[in-house]
């Protein structure tokens, strides 16, 4: 539709997905550089620093539009890609709509 | 644009994510650094998953999330294992409850940072593309909420994220 009506801006797609089993995030972008996201799975720096984030147990993924702070090991998602998060996992899979 | 949060894991009091770290959703709120925009004031929204419901709960308004007391304050009271965030930096539409993220049909929460281009110029188009039974959910008048909508149209529910979302994203077919 974008081509039709002869729109030459970008699509900006950064969104998360959630039905209370699986956590969905996708970073993408028509053209262009999308909006950025990052995940972290290993909480475990923050303990150290943030007492409160000792009742933060493995298996935990946190996606962000950008980090919460220096301490964590943030890993970027790639632009075009699908992140899908539950048990503790996180997998990621190219997101390249056709 | 905005800047959004998503948690998965364990139960743990929302506000370990986001209030407490150093640069929390609260503090990006003001300083955000990657955004397009450093201060998303336009409203804020938090939705979260409990376990004894199945639908996600929902707590959205359209003040500065920093000037929100009750925003902290439930977040350190609900334990979730499932939960996003967001706030806003409006792209055109209105500053409304309605238009503020996460979006809720059923069990699903979207959340989304990004544009449609040229949205006014298209929005009765796109519109028209929500399945009936859905349209009369649709609340607000921003392009994320009928990027939402066109996605369940789309199927997310019977495909999760994955087929849905990559033909909302590349409007097929409109």
């Amino acid at each position: 539709m974008l081509t039709e009506h002869r729109i030459e801006g970008e699509l900006q797609f950064s969104a998360a997905i959630a039905n209370g089993d699986s956590l969905f995030a996708v970073r993408y972008a028509s053209h262009g550089t999308p909006r950025t996201l990052y995940y972290a799975t290993d909480l475990d720096a923050l303990q150290t620093v943030y007492e409160e984030f000792s009742a933060i147990p493995e298996g935990s993924v946190v996606v962000v539009s950008e980090p919460l702070g220096p301490l964590l090991n943030w890993e970027a998602v790639p632009p075009g890609t699908l992140l899908e998060a539950g048990g503790g996992k996180v997998m990621l899979e190219s997101f390249r709509p056709n | 644009m905005c800047r959004w949060i998503a948690y998965s894991g364990p139960a743990i009091p929302m506000s370990l994510a986001l209030v407490t770290p150093e640069h929390s959703l609260l503090v990006q709120s003001q300083n955000a650094t990657e955004g397009a925009e450093t201060t998303n004031g336009d409203g804020f929204g938090v939705g979260w998953y409990s376990g004894h419901l199945g639908t996600p709960g929902i707590y959205r308004d359209v003040r500065p999330a920093w000037n929100d007391d009750n925003f902290r304050d439930l977040a350190r009271h609900i334990r979730s294992h499932m939960f996003m965030a967001h706030i806003r930096a409006a792209t055109g539409s209105a500053i409304q409850r309605s238009n503020c993220h996460p979006f809720r049909h059923g069990n699903w929460l979207f959340q989304h940072n990004g544009l449609i281009p040229e949205f006014r110029r298209i929005r009765r188009e796109l519109l028209l593309r929500v399945a009936p039974e859905l349209f009369d959910e649709i609340c607000g008048t921003t392009d994320s909420e009928l990027l939402f909508y066109l996605a369940l149209t789309y199927g997310l529910e019977q495909n999760p994220a994955r087929h849905s979302a990559a033909r909302s994203a590349k409007l097929k077919r409109c």
